[in-house]
């Protein structure tokens, strides 16, 4: 892994070989079908034998990542996303789970689809260390599954998270999506009703997004279905953050909350710029100050694992990736840009560690508008958004970054 | 007496837009062997990007080709290559100044339109000889004959003998050659008489600076010579003279009869104005030639930097497109909501355009045009008199006696099928019929009386939408009226954005007051808060408009460590940064400025 000479953030002067602590993504690109909203690199319709072939390829970066860092690298957290991770066999996450080191305390996630996920499953993948299980219901209302293009029901997705529950997990969260065609306030509010009632320890509450290349923008742009009007969407986003204070969550990202000590351990490393190794294909990583990202097919993928150079099967993983090293604005931006997504809003001391700077000083006036509105907040130690400023993040952003 | 001058005929070529001119020069160069064939580009005369794009001729170009004609004599052609838009109206009339000849190129599919019979009357103004050609008769709904019967009965000259062309497939153009052989007189002057030429056209080159092209009348000039031009006034030394082949072509001297270039370190083309008349120095010429004319602007707008763009730079561009174009004035003025700028003066609206899209293009700059304006009359209570031609410079009410506005004398040449709507579009815009005629059984002409500033704001759009593009005007200047006119002033969030206040007739202002009014809303982005928009007259405001609030705009995931979501926001960020430009609070795309005074067709 070779970077340019650019900016390195202060605290990487410790560098994750000398025991700074790193989150470990470990992506599995495998689906039962394809949802209409996914822009994911997901594929349906994978063989055994591919199915083999990439989990092969993820063992040996596995490998090459622990080599590479060495054996003081102890991952603090581990994501498996995908994908469906609940759709392959366990044995594979559990063999996987076996070459990956972790600390005391370490919050595994695994993402399921209830329709995938059974006790069996919930049971070897538990075994195997996963302590937190992220359940993709979306909905529960079965006509609304069926038009998102769900493979499950929601009965299904009750039984998921008992059987979940039954495997020992203690940690799980439940995925919902709101502002889709046909949904209404009302069928909003009882999926929300109904996930707490299941007794969820995490909530993450998606606005849908029509993303180019898939089924639900095609079905846009031929006039077939209408966007989600922004008053209605913003309602229901509302609705999401009432249900979330009634029973006692903290909301502490945009689109997620959580019973207080519950928040989303890795997820939160990407928003506060702490480093992330990602594995598999598509995944992204961020080292040192440096990105750098795989192959997003599963074939381009695999190649670079095999052709990646190294000795005794244990491939080579410093020269697997060209790693950018970003420019200080660059960082400056990427932080902003993921800090404020947070309830809590960046940290201005820790802004100041790792820059050795004050960020006002760095916005130039930029969000004196946006305070004076009220869309920004800034107290003693943080800048975050108002409740109001979240509804257009993306407009302030543009400005301040 | 065998001079010279019986070898040489000086013409031009007069056509409606479309009709084929600028294909003919090119034919006529290809067959006398001046441009390879392979050299030529497409319309060699037009050697603008823009003139080639839009396929009309905005500076004139000038050739000297050589024929051998059929009785075995070999002749010098000079083509002089005319504009053909109502805004250069005086510069074909000096062009065709320094001919004899004039070939008037028709279509055989469309017949005469208004803008052939303008030139025509212009060549006729100046006793040439018309050499009718009938142009595109290789097209299906060519109708040859009857165009030639138009031309007669409407032009009034013979158009039996008249060569029927396709310039496009270089069809018959022999036949064209041996017409100007024939028929274009010979010129006449004494190359021993005291020096007498006409400038018909000027540019400016990095090296040689000014380059005037001129007729020489009477007399001869050699490099060396000082010469004095005699309506500005000013001497200079010759460092060249030459013919264009088309390339310039130093020559010893120029004589009486012919048509070739000066150089003499001239700085700016406005100092060698078209229409003057070049002598000598130390042995003038007793009179200057008739028909002198100073440049007369009459349309104005306010260019100013684009977000991001410096003063400097504009003004620098504004200088370099000067020293080419005499027809086009500037001054700086300021303007409350956009800064520090220009006024600058236009022929009409297509030079106006063409400015503009020239900042664009070959200076890579980023300006903001205000509202296009005519030059009002404003008679103030005390008695004197105020030419405004910024509507923001109008005096408040109650220091106004009187405004007046120019008014035009238009020619309106249109199919009869559309004499209704046409008729309603001048009524709309408060014009006056004065006559119309039949030139045919199918084509019409309408004079009409009208406002120029309803001509500027979106006339000529609507016209050719009307008319599906066949119907074609001219204009010229008649007087100044007293008009009931009101300044509408528009407010974006409260506040008066001087840069969109337009003066127009009272009857009009409410109209006018709610199209820029939905044109805004319809260009301006939603903002953090609600947007008013508001037209008023004075303290009374006449329509409104709201760009409502932006309600959502939040990026739902941001996962699995890709942060190329932020990337994408940037550039989009950074996009729309480049075209906005804020009022107050409020952001406004640049090219709302235009938006808001194009035609809308669906009124």
């Amino acid at each position: 892994m070779t970077a340019s000479d650019k900016y390195i953030l202060n605290r990487d002067l410790y560098g994750v070989r000398s025991g700074k602590t790193c989150g470990l993504y470990v992506h599995i690109p495998f689906c039962e079908r394809k949802c209409i909203y996914c822009d994911f690199a997901s594929y349906p319709g994978c063989g055994s034998e591919v199915i083999e072939e990439y989990f092969r390829a993820l063992t040996a970066e596995i490998d090459g990542v622990t080599d590479y860092f060495g054996k003081n690298l102890q991952f603090e957290t581990v994501f498996i996303g995908g994908g469906t991770p609940s759709f392959v066999d366990a044995k594979y996450i559990a063999g996987l789970l076996e070459h990956i080191p972790v600390r005391d305390g370490a919050e595994i996630t695994m993402e399921a689809n209830p329709g995938s996920i059974t006790a069996e499953k919930a049971k070897i993948v538990a075994a195997a260390g996963v302590n937190r299980i992220s359940l993709g219901v979306q909905s529960f209302k079965d006509e609304e599954l069926r038009f998102l293009g769900r493979v499950h029901d929601s009965r299904e997705a009750r039984a998921a998270f008992e059987a979940v529950r039954t495997a020992g997990i203690e940690n799980v969260n439940c995925d919902l999506i709101f502002g889709f065609p046909g949904q209404t306030q009302e069928s909003w509010r009882y999926s929300l009703k109904t996930a707490f009632e299941m007794g969820i320890d995490h909530l993450s509450f998606y606005s849908l997004q029509i993303e180019e290349g898939t089924v639900l923008y095609d079905l846009f742009r031929r006039g077939k279905i209408d966007q989600t009007d922004e008053e209605t969407d913003r309602g229901m986003y509302a609705e999401a953050l009432e249900t979330l204070k009634d029973n006692g969550f903290v909301h502490y990202e945009i689109s997620n909350g959580a019973k207080p000590g519950r928040e989303c351990r890795h997820n939160l490393r990407y928003w506060s710029m702490e480093d992330y190794v990602g594995v598999g294909a598509a995944a992204h990583s961020f080292v040192d100050s440096c990105r750098y990202s795989n192959p997003a097919e599963i074939r381009a993928y695999v190649d670079s694992i095999r052709n990646c150079p190294g000795e005794s099967g244990l491939i080579d993983y410093g020269s697997l990736h060209e790693a950018v090293r970003s420019d200080r604005d660059e960082l400056i931006t990427d932080c902003l840009f993921t800090a404020l997504r947070k309830g809590e809003g960046l940290n201005l001391q820790r802004f100041r560690d790792l820059f050795g700077f004050d960020v006002m000083e760095w916005l130039g006036g930029k969000a004196d508008e946006f305070l004076r509105d009220g869309l920004l907040v800034l107290d003693d130690d943080h800048l975050r958004f108002s409740r109001m400023g979240i509804d257009i993040s993306n407009y302030v952003l543009g400005k301040l970054i | 007496m065998d001079s010279y001058r019986n070898y040489i005929r000086n013409f031009s070529i007069i056509a409606h837009i479309d009709h084929g001119k600028s294909t003919l020069a090119d034919r006529l160069i290809e067959t006398t062997g001046l441009v390879a064939q392979r050299d030529m580009k497409a319309q060699y005369l037009d050697n603008m990007d823009i003139e080639r794009e839009r396929g009309i001729t905005i500076k004139l170009q000038t050739t000297r080709l050589h024929y051998k004609a059929k009785d075995g004599n070999t002749y010098v052609f000079n083509l002089i290559d005319t504009p053909g838009h109502v805004d250069f109206t005086y510069e074909v009339s000096r062009s065709l100044a320094a001919c004899e000849g004039a070939l008037l190129v028709v279509d055989a599919t469309q017949g005469v339109e208004a803008q052939t019979l303008a030139n025509v009357y212009m060549a006729l103004d100046e006793n040439l000889e018309i050499l009718p050609i009938i142009n595109k008769i290789d097209l299906p709904s060519a109708h040859s004959e009857e165009v030639k019967e138009e031309i007669e009965e409407v032009i009034g000259i013979d158009a039996s003998e008249a060569p029927l062309i396709s310039a496009k497939e270089g069809l018959n153009i022999g036949d064209v050659l041996e017409d100007i052989v024939k028929n274009v007189p010979a010129p006449g002057g004494d190359e021993n008489a005291k020096l007498k030429a006409l400038i018909f056209d000027s540019y400016y080159d990095n090296y040689k600076g000014v380059v005037i092209y001129v007729r020489i009348m009477d007399g001869t000039v050699k490099k060396g010579e000082i010469i004095s031009l005699m309506a500005t006034g000013a001497d200079y030394e010759v460092t060249e003279v030459g013919v264009y082949a088309p390339s310039p072509v130093p020559v010893d001297c120029l004589r009486a009869g012919e048509v070739g270039y000066i150089c003499a370190s001239i700085k700016y083309v406005r100092d060698a104005r078209v229409g003057d008349t070049v002598t000598h120095k130390n042995d003038p010429t007793e009179e200057a030639l008739p028909g002198y004319k100073p440049v007369q602007s009459m349309v104005y707008c306010g260019i100013y930097p684009g977000e991001g763009e410096k003063y400097d730079n504009v003004k620098d561009a504004l200088e370099k497109l000067q020293v080419n174009d005499a027809a086009f004035i500037f001054e700086p003025e300021n303007s409350a909501a956009l800064g520090y700028g220009f006024r600058c003066g236009f022929l009409g609206l297509l030079h106006m355009e063409i400015i503009v899209e020239r900042l664009e293009r070959e200076f890579d700059l980023a300006v903001i045009t205000t509202s296009p304006s005519v030059i009002y009359k404003v008679v103030k209570t005390d008695g004197t008199v105020l030419m405004v031609e910024n509507p923001s410079n109008l005096p408040p009410q109650t220091e106004i006696d009187h405004i007046e506005e120019p008014i035009v004398s238009a020619n309106l040449m249109i199919p009869n099928d559309y004499v209704g709507t046409i008729m309603e579009i001048c009524q709309q815009r408060r014009g006056v019929m004065k006559s119309m005629e039949y030139i045919t059984p199918t084509r019409v002409t309408l004079h009409y009386e009208l406002p120029l500033n309803e001509v500027i704001y979106d006339f000529f759009d609507a016209l050719k939408s009307k008319t599906r593009g066949y119907g074609s005007m001219d204009y010229e200047f008649l007087r100044y009226e007293k008009s009931q006119l009101v300044k509408i002033d528009i407010l974006l969030n409260k506040e008066i954005v001087d840069a969109f206040s337009m003066i127009v007739h009272e009857s009009q202002a409410r109209p006018r007051g709610k199209s820029v009014c939905d044109k805004l809303k319809e260009v301006i982005p939603s903002h953090q808060f609600e947007v008013p928009i508001q037209a008023a007259i004075g303290q009374k405001i006449i329509a409104r408009s709201t760009v409502r609030a932006l309600r959502k705009d939040v990026l739902a995931k941001c996962y699995g460590g890709d942060i190329s979501r932020k990337k994408k926001l940037l550039e989009k960020q950074k996009e729309g940064k480049k075209r906005l430009r804020k009022f107050g609070k409020v952001e406004v795309p640049q090219e709302a400025f235009t938006a808001v005074f194009k035609y809308d067709d669906s009124k």
